[in-house]
């Protein structure tokens, strides 16, 4: 007994080096699990606040930039306008959306990261706008990633540039659909798995979101074929070009699907039978 | 001591604020960004009991954390430089350390100061790049952004070094 307890006394700084280290793993570790740690993280009331701040000084000095996109967005939008006046059809609908099942809220990038394995970004909305975990967040010109954790007032989210994400996704011109997943590489591009050889696919087809997800509502752009490569009569790689830019997302949509919650119930419930 | 823990606390609260607000957003060649966080390793002074700057950078490590949402990758990273500063510096310094309870970082020559951050933020930067990887797929990669990293640390933290603390060595 005397002995172990000189041992403590003797080695009690290792041990406490050792210790701190496994909590730090721990850490490390739940951030690779699915469900998050809920105290170190970015969407924490304190550390939220200080990025808003932050977010808030540098999108001070952007404030050129963003009015020259805001410009160039406008004169893009009024030229459209004129396209639509030419036609004099009534415009089609771009969202089915019959049964008003979606709704959306808008929401402000207040950290974005996309140079790391798996990246997350920080949005300025949280349980009090109506955000939950599990939810989709979109772009006007692609898709962004899913809502992770959230606090009363910010939120966290996991982008397709994440290697636990895998997203599905079909194309424009016909029904074939897979899994959209990332490798890790480039941030403006990601690949897509699981399409059958049949399919007929080649550079430049547009790939939008599929029915399957409950997160995204369905023909949600989200980029074109960049490449195509081919070993054994399979496919070995689908590049697919993002229409988002990674790099300077800005103000981004929570997508809120009204029944969520009632097709993934339905869904396990048939699972399990 | 009392002045000692107002001095440093102060410290482990404005580093975490520098580094989001001004350092995260430098992105050298699209992705190289100092963290100068570390240089709390290199100004806390030497006690007798290690217990301080193991508690003190694992403090700190978690408000780095908590900013870059990625769970506790510079927390234990930070712990671990903190342990091993004195390992690293009797390294560069040869075995001419002498009494480790009384030696002043801030004394301790240039040249062997320059090679010291080196060595500890090498070591730092390269557990965080191999821990947000989680894997050795891309370790050239990984590397690549060890290395570039390192030298923009610490040049600026020799900088800083030089600029704020020299001139006040007198009085610490």
């Amino acid at each position: 007994m005397f002995q172990i307890f000189k041992f403590f006394s003797k080695n009690r700084i290792l041990l406490l080096f050792l210790f701190l280290e496994f909590v730090a793993f721990i850490l490390i570790f739940q951030t690779h699990s699915y469900q998050q740690s809920k105290y170190i993280t970015s969407s924490h009331r304190i550390s939220g606040n200080l990025l808003k701040k932050s977010e808030q000084i540098h999108s001070y000095f952007g404030l050129k930039e963003k009015n020259d996109n805001l410009v160039k967005e406008n004169v893009s939008l009024k030229n459209e306008l004129e396209k639509y006046k030419q036609l004099q059809v009534p415009p089609t609908v771009v969202f089915q959306d019959t049964a008003k099942k979606y709704s959306y809220i808008v929401a402000k990038v207040i950290k974005n990261s996309y140079l790391k394995r798996d990246n997350t970004i920080t949005l300025d909305k949280g349980s009090v706008d109506g955000v939950q975990p599990n939810m989709g967040v979109i772009l006007p010109n692609g898709i962004v990633g899913i809502t992770l954790n959230v606090s009363k007032h910010f939120c966290t989210v996991m982008t397709i540039l994440n290697s636990k994400s895998s997203i599905n996704v079909k194309f424009k011109k016909n029904y074939h659909f897979g899994s959209l997943m990332w490798n890790g590489k480039s941030y403006t591009q990601t690949q897509l798995w699981d399409i059958p050889i049949q399919a007929d696919i080649k550079k430049g087809d547009s790939i939008v979101t599929g029915g399957q997800s409950v997160f995204f509502p369905e023909q949600i752009p989200v980029g074109v074929i960049s490449k195509v490569t081919y070993a054994n009569k399979t496919f070995e790689r689908i590049d697919v070009k993002l229409f988002a830019d990674f790099s300077a997302l800005h103000t981004v949509y929570i997508v809120t699907n009204k029944y969520r919650d009632e097709q993934q119930n339905l869904e396990t419930q048939t699972e399990n039978e | 001591m009392n002045k000692d823990i107002l001095k440093y606390g102060f410290l482990i609260l404005l580093l975490p604020i520098l580094q989001e607000v001004i350092f995260n957003h430098i992105n050298l060649f699209g992705f190289v960004n100092p963290m100068i966080y570390i240089v709390f390793v290199f100004v806390f002074p030497v006690y007798k009991n290690k217990t301080s700057i193991l508690w003190a950078s694992f403090i700190l490590g978690l408000f780095i954390d908590m900013l870059s949402n990625e769970g506790g990758i510079h927390t234990f990273s930070l712990v671990f430089v903190s342990y091993f500063r004195l390992f690293f510096l009797r390294f560069v310094k040869g075995s001419s350390l002498g009494d480790e309870e009384t030696i002043d970082i801030l004394q301790i020559g240039n040249s062997i100061q320059v090679v010291w951050i080196l060595i500890v933020s090498f070591t730092h930067h390269f557990l965080v790049y191999l821990l947000e990887q989680f894997s050795f797929h891309r370790f050239g990669f990984v590397l690549l952004k060890t290395f570039l990293t390192t030298i923009l640390t610490s040049l600026l933290i020799s900088f800083a070094l030089q600029i704020f603390l020299k001139k006040k060595s007198n009085a610490w």
